[in-house]
């Protein structure tokens, strides 16, 4: 798996090299002028909304490039989003994919073939992490909207405000409004209380293994590079920082790291995963799942009694669809932190229909659809709730569907940031070397190795 | 029709349920609302269910505009018809001539050929679509089509290269010698010797173009739905089997099978009565 990857890597490096390349070659689709112009007045803020609303009417359609894998959240598109955006006269298409490294790959290569502002395909993706980090680098982005569109109110943008920090910073990556917070996201777990009361099961790392040890093969977690198991991996890095600062140092960017300081930020944590590996699912073969449904699945059939992943509202979700049974609950595993970010609508920097895709995210920005989504599919609220009047506020606590087990406020107490993006490169690189194809080498030169071939 | 000895009956038995076997769970999965260990059956079937909640479930989903299942079957099937007739049309002449002419450097052209099987999809889609921009022919089905030729005409040529191969030229050589003109030799004595392998080359055909994800999705820049690009944003990395991956695995089926039912009557005509055999 991890040799497929890397050769997955070396040929989307020798890819992206032979694009690079030939792009001299191709004619310029270079943006027009006037869209050109557009774009520097929207971004600068000389322009009215009204004539950004006019502009869209005009462009008259969207392409919205999202995951799809789910009927509600597609079936609330089509019902809610679509009369929306007609309402404004813009028709929303919308590009249902499996990983969102495929709208991003077409991006690129667009790009790469000279097709600049008005000439792609794809108007905004739904995204973060990893991916907008990629768009960051290949400063592929449209530019600075969030900040600008008039729903922002409901957003934290101001830098000296440490709540804006999830709207400024994704994945350690800075936003510089260059994408719109859609939606939160929390890292929990899931457990049957038929088979695993709450009272049995561990609340940190350390119960974690001793409840192992005594219910050896009833847990695993997802196989890191996938971002569900890096973050289970981020989570256990954090409880075991030998600073006692959790999360604090995985905001840094790997450059200002000495390779010495590293390993010892990361090597306790590291160690713990490699002991308690022989107790996870599949005991001397450890199984790590592919993805979170292949893990959803190993607890749907009674191999795990728990599993974690992101998703705030999941038990909710998942038992109202049949995918989990009705005493699946929430647990708020570990008490050391669980991670929260937000998820983003990011607009390319060859976007076909730029006008529309601001007004686009204006709307999925709206209190109106965020309540909406909130309540119809479960969705946590992208905007922030201090940001909100008195009423709205209500309306919106109104609209949270059931945490099952947990309450809010815990799962507040608990939140702590994600890990740079830069890092999590490195650490999801230490943990193949050094869980699953078990190096040799020291865990010092493990990581030194995958600083310096960063 | 004489009886069946028993290890036929036996190999008849393994051959239905290796095929139909597979088939069975994942009928069952796509008409299930909950069906979890340890469980043999759903506990809860869709049709329970389905009054209860807003949004629509299983085959309601897939039955429903939302889903976009009809217009991705009209494209899949207008895709594959499309493909199947350009890659025949291109494919007949040069596997006759693979099959019946020795040229020099014979075996590198047909290495070139299989090539595209051989590059990794990726490279292959990316590649494509960026010739695909400079010419403006992207996002379409035309697009589609002329990309899906290319996986095709290789598999294609090598299925009717054999066939070719099989022909007796002796037959053509007759038909010639009592006056047929070329079209003639060609409609009423070539052409119904080789259709079954033109059958059996356009059902391949039809296979791998319902089938194929990645070259559709970048050459066609994610604006065409077909089956394959519905099934595979559903289940894409492997996972759990839901009813509605479970019923988009069914329908994807139906393109071939369909193809298949039309053929049989053919292809049971032409050859097990036309008393043509090859001797």
């Amino acid at each position: 798996m991890s040799k497929g990857t890397q050769s997955m890597n070396l040929l989307k490096k020798l890819i992206s090299a032979c694009l690079l390349n030939t792009a001299v070659l191709f004619p310029a689709y270079a943006a027009d002028k006037d869209i050109d112009i557009f774009r520097s007045d929207f971004v600068s803020g000389k322009l009215s909304w009204s004539e950004v609303e006019k502009r869209a009417r005009e462009e008259g359609t969207v392409n919205w490039f999202h995951w799809g894998g789910s009927e509600q959240l597609n079936s609330w598109i089509e019902r809610v989003v679509v009369p929306k955006m007609a309402d404004k006269g813009i028709t929303l298409k919308t590009t249902r994919i499996a990983g969102t490294r495929d709208a991003v790959d077409l991006v690129l290569t667009e790009l790469a073939a000279g097709r600049e502002l008005g000439h792609g395909s794809v108007d905004a993706i739904w995204l973060n992490g990893d991916n907008f980090y990629t768009l960051s680098k290949q400063e592929a982005l449209f530019g600075s909207f969030a900040d600008k569109v008039p729903n922002s109110k409901y957003f934290e943008f101001d830098q000296d405000n440490p709540r804006a920090q999830l709207n400024l910073s994704d994945f350690g990556t800075p936003t510089q409004a260059r994408e719109m917070p859609w939606s939160g996201e929390q890292y929990i777990c899931y457990l049957d209380s038929k088979r695993l009361s709450r009272a049995n099961a561990p609340k940190d790392f350390v119960e974690l293994e001793i409840w192992l040890e005594k219910n050896p093969g009833r847990f695993t977690y997802v196989k890191p590079p996938h971002y569900i198991g890096n973050t289970f991996v981020q989570t256990a890095l954090y409880s075991f920082n030998p600073s006692g600062q959790g999360y604090k140092e995985f905001q840094r960017p790997i450059t200002s790291f000495t390779a010495d300081e590293f390993t010892k930020l990361v090597q306790p944590g590291f160690e713990y995963l490699k002991r308690i590996e022989p107790h996870l699912l599949g005991g001397d073969t450890p199984f790590y799942p592919q993805n979170q449904s292949v893990n959803q699945s190993l607890y749907n059939n009674g191999e795990v009694d728990f599993a974690c992943e992101f998703g705030l509202y999941l038990v909710h979700n998942n038992i109202k669809t049949g995918t989990f049974s009705e005493t699946t609950e929430t647990l708020a595993f570990p008490s050391s932190g669980m991670i929260k970010n937000k998820n983003f609508l990011a607009i390319p920097k060859n976007a076909p229909h730029p006008a529309a895709a601001l007004v686009f995210t204006n709307v999925m920005s709206s209190l109106e659809l965020q309540i909406s989504k909130l309540k119809d599919i479960g969705y946590p609220l992208g905007a922030d709730i201090w940001k909100l009047s008195g009423a709205e506020a209500l309306a919106a606590k109104a609209a949270e569907p059931a945490l099952h087990g947990v309450t809010a406020d815990e799962l507040g107490r608990l939140a702590v940031s994600d890990t740079n993006a830069s890092l999590v490169k490195v650490i999801e690189k230490i943990w193949v070397d050094y869980i699953e194809k078990k190096s040799s080498l020291p865990f010092g030169e493990i990581v030194a190795k995958q600083i310096v071939s960063n | 029709m004489r009886s069946l000895s028993k290890l036929q009956r036996v190999a008849i038995f393994f051959l239905i349920t290796g095929i139909l076997g597979p088939l069975a769970p994942l009928t069952i999965a796509s008409l299930a609302f909950r069906w979890g260990w340890p469980d043999l059956l759903p506990s809860i079937w869709w049709w329970e269910k389905r009054d209860t909640l807003q949004v629509p479930l299983a085959w309601d989903y897939i039955f429903d505009p939302v889903s976009r299942v009809v217009p991705a079957m009209q494209n899949t099937i207008l895709i594959a018809l499309c493909v199947t007739l350009l890659a025949l049309i291109i494919s007949l002449p040069a596997a006759k001539v693979l099959a019946t002419q020795n040229f020099k450097g014979k075996s590198l052209f047909e290495l070139f050929l299989a090539a595209p099987l051989i590059v990794p999809e990726m490279a292959v889609s990316l590649g494509m679509l960026l010739v695909f921009l400079q010419f403006g022919l992207q996002g379409n089905l035309v697009a589609i089509i002329i990309a899906h030729l290319v996986p095709v005409i290789p598999y294609m040529v090598r299925v009717l290269t054999v066939i070719y191969g099989e022909l007796d030229k002796g037959m053509l050589d007759q038909a010639a010698l009592l006056g047929a003109s070329r079209y003639q030799i060609f409609r009423y004595v070539e052409f119904p010797l080789i259709l079954p392998g033109i059958l059996a080359a356009a059902l391949f055909s039809i296979l791998i173009s319902t089938n194929i994800f990645l070259l559709t999705f970048y050459v066609g820049q994610g604006q065409v739905d077909t089956l394959a690009t519905l099934l595979f944003s559903k289940i894409r990395g492997g996972g759990a089997l839901d009813p509605v991956s479970a019923g988009l695995t069914l329908v994807i089926i139906l393109p071939g099978l369909l193809f298949l039912a039309f053929t049989h009557r053919t292809l049971k005509e032409e050859v097990f009565s036309g008393g043509l055999n090859k001797s």
